[in-house]
């Protein structure tokens, strides 16, 4: 989804930059906090965005591990944090997945303080971001004219939402509506709430089976978001095949048509379900079979599929 | 490609939320060709 976004930016004659927050993983203590590990699983995940459709060649692929080395951006974040309270730097937090109250060792207090900084040394103008992570940048647009730099502007993607369907977890937003957002987001740490581009088509077909994803009902319903932020961005139409005794085979051109038909009931979730799944799969197929086929991409899926995830 | 056509684009779905609208249409006024970024941290399987 990320990647249908980023070849939207470049459409549109804007440069982009992939930045891969090393850094940032070991302070989140990630992958156990193996900083070589945390790399490795990078240098898997640039590969992945480039058979997603990413042309590397037009995008810039930065390390925060780069800028680890310049004293100018320590020194950058340290006038980041003398400008912030500790109290708001914790509130932060909820970037880095974690709520309110969550947060427990001091090196993560510097983590919004990076994120905010990242922008005034990558030189961009537009931070282009899930949803969850504004609050870093609120502060970059509050802190960086002060320091000398620009406002830079936050362009926002949805998250797309958990297989396991809408949850209130509370703790990350005040917006309501955004905290549940955040709290359903798909995610790694909860293995039955995302499809990977490693599924196979019957795990792909097994977990949008059990996904949530009641009759009628468009709010909150992850087979329908995966339509439209993914599947219809991807695709032209999709199919459905149906007994002719549940109004037999019918094609959708577009996600506003299948929204339509799907809240007033003329679609049942068990056919929507199995359309989905198929074409998903082809959408993900050519990106599973690079990392099945592939010598270095097999490598580098090897050793992330060999470390545990951490949190 | 004209602004309102580059707005378009950039507002497709999955986009969400722009702070703001207003200062990307200026920003697209006077730099044709700005950069943005997404970043991500390398976090597991």
């Amino acid at each position: 989804m990320r990647a249908i976004k980023l070849k939207d930016f470049l459409d549109a004659g804007i440069k982009f930059k992939l930045f891969i927050a090393d850094w940032h993983a070991w302070i989140n203590n990630k992958m156990g906090g193996d900083l070589r590990k945390i790399q490795q699983v990078g240098e898997y995940l640039v590969e992945v965005w480039r058979e997603a459709g990413v042309d590397t060649k037009k995008v810039e692929v930065v390390w925060a591990s780069e800028f680890a080395k310049d004293p100018e951006y320590w020194k950058t974040v340290i006038e980041v944090m003398k400008a912030t309270t500790v109290d708001r730097m914790k509130r932060a937090g909820t970037i880095m997945g974690r709520k309110e109250g969550e947060m427990q060792y001091s090196a993560q207090l510097l983590y919004p303080a990076m994120q905010a900084t990242d922008p005034f040394f990558l030189k961009v103008q537009i931070c282009q971001l899930g949803i969850d992570q504004r609050k870093a940048y609120v502060l970059s647009r509050e802190v960086g004219p002060k320091l000398g730099f620009w406002k830079p502007i936050i362009a926002s993607h949805h998250l797309l939402i958990g297989l396991q369907g809408p949850l209130k977890m509370g703790g990350f937003e005040q917006n309501k509506n955004l905290d549940t957002e955040i709290a359903s987001k798909m995610a790694k740490s909860i293995p039955k709430s995302y499809i990977s581009v490693h599924d196979s088509a019957t795990e792909i077909k097994e977990k949008i089976r059990e996904s949530f994803c009641p009759p009628k009902i468009v709010e909150g319903n992850p087979i329908l978001e995966i339509c439209k932020y993914i599947i219809f961005r991807k695709v032209k139409n999709i199919k459905f095949e149906r007994p002719a005794k549940f109004g037999g085979d019918i094609t959708v051109y577009s996600y506003e048509g299948l929204e339509r038909m799907y809240a007033e009931g003329n679609l049942h979730p068990v056919d929507l379900k199995a359309a989905v799944a198929i074409t998903l799969d082809k959408i993900i197929k050519p990106v599973r079979e690079h990392f099945e086929k592939n010598k270095k991409a097999k490598e580098l899926y090897q050793v992330v599929k060999e470390t545990k995830i951490t949190r | 490609m004209d602004i309102g056509t580059k707005l378009e684009i950039i507002k497709k779905p999955p986009m969400e939320e722009i702070v703001t609208e207003e200062e990307l249409r200026e920003l697209l006024q006077t730099n044709p060709h700005p950069t943005a970024y997404d970043g991500f941290e390398p976090s597991g399987n």
